[in-house]
């Protein structure tokens, strides 16, 4: 069984990274309805806080597990309320302390890292503790292709829809140096080139770089405002797609999180550390509230 | 969840007719890590869109066009954010580099301006009031907060004054908010968006080239020129560190880079020119100014910045009885507020309030940086302008940006399909994990030595190596466990002292690199140091050397270590 800091609520296995967890509670059945039956009874419990349906829940759900019973423990609301926020935040998030004898087994590089700059660094998490948030940053599904190999699988060729390695190489120069298009053509006309590129002028090397796929494109837009006659000029794209983009992104790979976590530096959980965004307190506020909606509640 | 991060800024292009400006709109997410974000090389801050930045109509008044300029930024930015309103609230497919799905909320995080951008952005009054919280600028120099601002409240306050009936009674509305009256400001459908959070510190406008600049301004009043100018030119040259061989009085348009050359040297200089107080204030401040930008925060730093503003606080008034803010050489004289000179009531002050709270919110402040988005102004649009033939020359932008992502994501994927990543900058690339690519070496030195041979007496004289000799029968004598008589060394055995006369030359290296790994973001690349002990570059620098422990050096200080 492997050793690891993050532990499955449900079956107990440790897991060395992140993402092999999230994988484990969307790949096993067992854990993961279990942990779908434990949201459910989070969220029946938020919905009976916000005093919403209360009569149907009552009806159905016979309290069975901690939760429920907590839910109907008999204090005062002052102590009720205590109870539940304790009881909310130990089911939102499951603590976990790194192991500090067992090191991490170098991950296989085909699965995906979620997490690489957190859990992977060997002396820096020395003694740091991460509370997770278990819900976030799941996937859904997993696509047969990534989608920048779906982007150039039109291309029978390696190098697109350029002919050789050369021919790419010299449109790359010429477009991301500062070479004005003439100049371009003015070397290209020079005859000892001429016979070792297929492109003719600058022109020829525009069309083959329109037949590459772009990412998002530019849209003109024209906007009034009341009191002026003619419209101003609006260049956007879609952030949507710009995002989307972004994240397909391979450069990225590795470097990417997407749930918060807490992390601290002390067993008691009495300083906490912030450097990136979502170490930091604003993510995991959102995401509970993202969480919550998702399932119905309004908070 | 995916945290968007904003940006925009007003830009000239041209240098010297500046008839041409672009007003560019910068989107990246908070889920890259923030060294990846940083490193322009890997591209994480995309171009959004180009507002419209041509001049208005002249026959407006001053403060019709600036209501003007507000609801045409908000009308452009409600356009361009549209697409992402729907998501944020149900959630949106995308695909990670990996192929995996996720359902994404794209919510606005941060927003990272200056001071002027964020007064538009928050539709709150530049120079009266505080875009994060209820601060008016009377209380712009207390060491406090007020209550924080909220989206829904921002937005109720305008709806009030757009309703009112009367001209007086809407101007009263908006006054005592601090608002200005912009119908629809773009983040109102924004579900989870609180904008008044989303205003996060900057460290470049509010510190660097703020606060921290009038602090100086205020020093060099205080102090005599000649002296301080003096003590300026007889520091010695350090590593990464400007050299003012003329001093600082005579500085104009200076710029980040030069003042936090400034911060390093100037306390020590003005130490007995001016008051004690000043001297504890200015610590207390560059104090401040440090520590706001460690990479890396527990609660503890934390506490320990609040402790510093606060004895800023308590010590600032030694400015006023000075008497430099009511001075002619005043930071702020072309303010119109007659009384604005004699006291610190500086928006940028009170900004410093909200520093630790956009820390807990947002991560470190390298997270939102306007140093950062500064710097793309280069390449996104100057460039940019630069490639097109000048006139309508937006859209030959877009076209140029259009062709050259192109580019970089072709080159990516034959980047990935290689296994390694693209890097924007060397145009080539390179492998991809910092943790796979062998560590540099900590000690770099050049192949060929700098002096070939010198000679043991030539050292002696000359004044770069003191004492060589000595040192080395001193550890020639450690190494072979001579003992000590009475307190007299003995002499070493006439063997090795023949050895050593018969040593022909040493071989001299007079500058070395060190490279040590960055302790708090082990993922960003190493720290690079490079050290001189020559008289060519007329410098000796002092370096302390971890010899035992295996601990990372800079963990922790140097409590306990042997150096």
């Amino acid at each position: 069984m492997p050793r690891g800091k993050y532990q499955c609520l449900v079956c107990r296995r440790r897991f060395p990274s992140c993402g092999r967890l999230t994988q484990h509670t969307a790949r096993k059945q067992s854990c993961k309805l279990a942990l779908q039956q434990h949201w459910s009874t989070v969220f029946q419990h938020l919905k009976l806080r916000n005093g919403e349906s209360e009569s149907d829940s009552n009806s159905n759900n016979e309290p069975d597990g901690d939760l429920m019973h907590l839910v109907y423990h008999d204090d005062g609301p002052h102590v009720l309320e205590e109870r539940l926020d304790q009881t909310l935040d130990d089911a939102l998030f499951q603590r976990v302390k790194p192991a500090h004898e067992t090191p991490d087994p170098p991950e296989p590089p085909p699965a995906p890292s979620f997490r690489a700059t957190v859990t992977a660094e060997p002396e820096d998490d020395q003694g740091v503790i991460v509370d997770l948030y278990v819900g976030g940053g799941q996937f859904l599904r997993k696509r047969r292709d990534p989608a920048i190999s779906a982007d150039f699988a039109t291309f029978d060729s390696e190098w697109g829809p350029f002919e050789n390695k050369s021919d790419w190489q010299f449109a790359m120069w010429s477009t991301l140096e500062t070479v004005s298009d003439n100049a371009v053509s003015r070397l290209l006309k020079i005859e000892a080139l001429s016979g070792q590129l297929s492109a003719r002028s600058a022109c020829d090397i525009k069309s083959a770089l329109d037949r590459l796929p772009a990412p998002a494109s530019f849209n003109h837009h024209e906007v009034y405002v009341s009191g002026v006659e003619e419209p101003f000029d609006l260049y956007w794209r879609d952030p949507l797609e710009v995002i989307g983009d972004l994240l397909a992104d391979p450069t990225f790979a590795g470097c990417m999180s997407f749930a918060p976590e807490r992390r601290y530096v002390d067993d008691q959980r009495e300083s906490r550390l912030y450097n990136e965004m979502h170490t930091a307190a604003w993510w995991w506020g959102i995401q509970v509230r993202v969480h919550w909606m998702v399932h119905g509640v309004q908070v | 969840m995916v945290p968007v991060i904003l940006s925009s800024d007003k830009t000239q292009l041209t240098s010297f007719t500046g008839h041409h400006s672009c007003y560019p709109v910068y989107l990246t997410i908070g889920n890259i890590a923030k060294h990846a974000r940083l490193t322009l090389s890997m591209r994480a801050h995309r171009l959004l869109g180009y507002l419209p930045a041509g001049k208005l109509d002249d026959s407006l008044s001053a403060e019709d066009a600036k209501l003007l300029r507000a609801s045409l930024f908000h009308a452009c930015m409600c356009k361009i954010c549209q697409p992402l309103f729907e998501p944020a609230e149900n959630g949106v497919r995308l695909a990670d580099s990996w192929g995996c799905v996720r359902r994404c909320h794209p919510i606005l995080a941060a927003y990272v301006a200056d001071y002027p951008e964020q007064c538009l952005v928050t539709c709150v009054r530049y120079g009266q009031a505080c875009p994060v919280c209820d601060s008016t600028r009377d209380s712009f120099d207390l060491d406090n907060i007020g209550d924080l601002r909220d989206a829904a409240d921002t937005l109720a306050t305008i709806a009030a004054a757009g309703a009112a009936r009367s001209h007086q009674s809407e101007r009263e509305i908006l006054d005592e908010a601090g608002l200005n009256l912009v119908k629809t400001p773009f983040w109102a459908g924004w579900a989870h968006a609180n904008i008044h959070t989303s205003i996060t510190s900057d460290v470049l406008h509010q510190l660097v080239q703020g606060v921290g600049k009038h602090v100086v301004k205020w020093l060099v009043e205080l102090a005599p020129a000649k002296e301080l100018n003096h003590r300026m030119q007889c520091l010695p040259l350090a590593d990464k560190l400007r050299h003012f061989k003329n001093g600082i009085t005579g500085l104009a348009n200076i710029s980040g880079a030069e003042h936090k050359a400034i911060y390093a040297q100037i306390v020590a200089c003005v130490y007995g020119l001016v008051p004690d107080a000043a001297v504890q204030a200015t610590t207390a401040l560059l104090d401040f100014l440090y520590m706001v930008q460690y990479e890396s925060h527990s609660t503890d730093t934390l506490e320990d910045i609040r402790m510093a503003l606060s004895e800023f606080h308590t010590l600032k008034d030694v400015f006023i009885e000075e008497g430099v803010r009511s001075s002619t050489g005043c930071v702020l004289r072309r303010c119109r507020q007659p009384d604005a000179t004699t006291d610190l009531k500086i928006p940028k002050l009170h900004a410093l309030q909200h520093y630790v709270a956009s820390i807990e919110n947002f991560g470190t402040t390298d997270n939102y940086n306007t140093e950062a988005t500064e710097r793309l102004h280069i390449d996104l649009a100057k460039n940019a302008f630069r490639a097109s033939n000048k006139r309508s020359f937006t859209a030959q932008m877009c076209r140029w940006h259009e062709r050259r992502e192109r580019v970089f994501w072709f080159a990516t994927h034959l980047a990935w399909k290689a296994g390694q990543v693209f890097d924007a900058r060397l145009l080539k690339a390179r492998i991809r994990d910092a943790r796979i690519r062998p560590r540099h070496k900590p000690l770099f030195l050049a192949n060929r030595p700098h002096r070939l041979r010198v000679t043991l007496a030539q050292l002696g004289a000359d004044s770069v190596v003191v004492g060589f000799v000595d040192s080395m029968r001193a550890f020639l004598r450690r190494w072979h466990n001579l003992p000590v008589w009475n307190g007299f060394e003995t002499a070493l055995p006439p063997r090795i002292e023949q050895g050593l006369r018969r040593l022909p030359s040493v071989q001299i290296w007079t500058h070395a690199t060190f490279r040590i790994p960055n302790t708090q973001t082990p993922a960003a690349k190493d720290v690079v140091n490079k050290v001189y002990a020559s008289a060519q570059h007329n410098r000796y620098d002092t370096v302390l050397v971890q010899t035992h422990g295996e601990e990372l050096v800079g963990d922790g200080g140097l409590d306990g270590e042997q150096t």
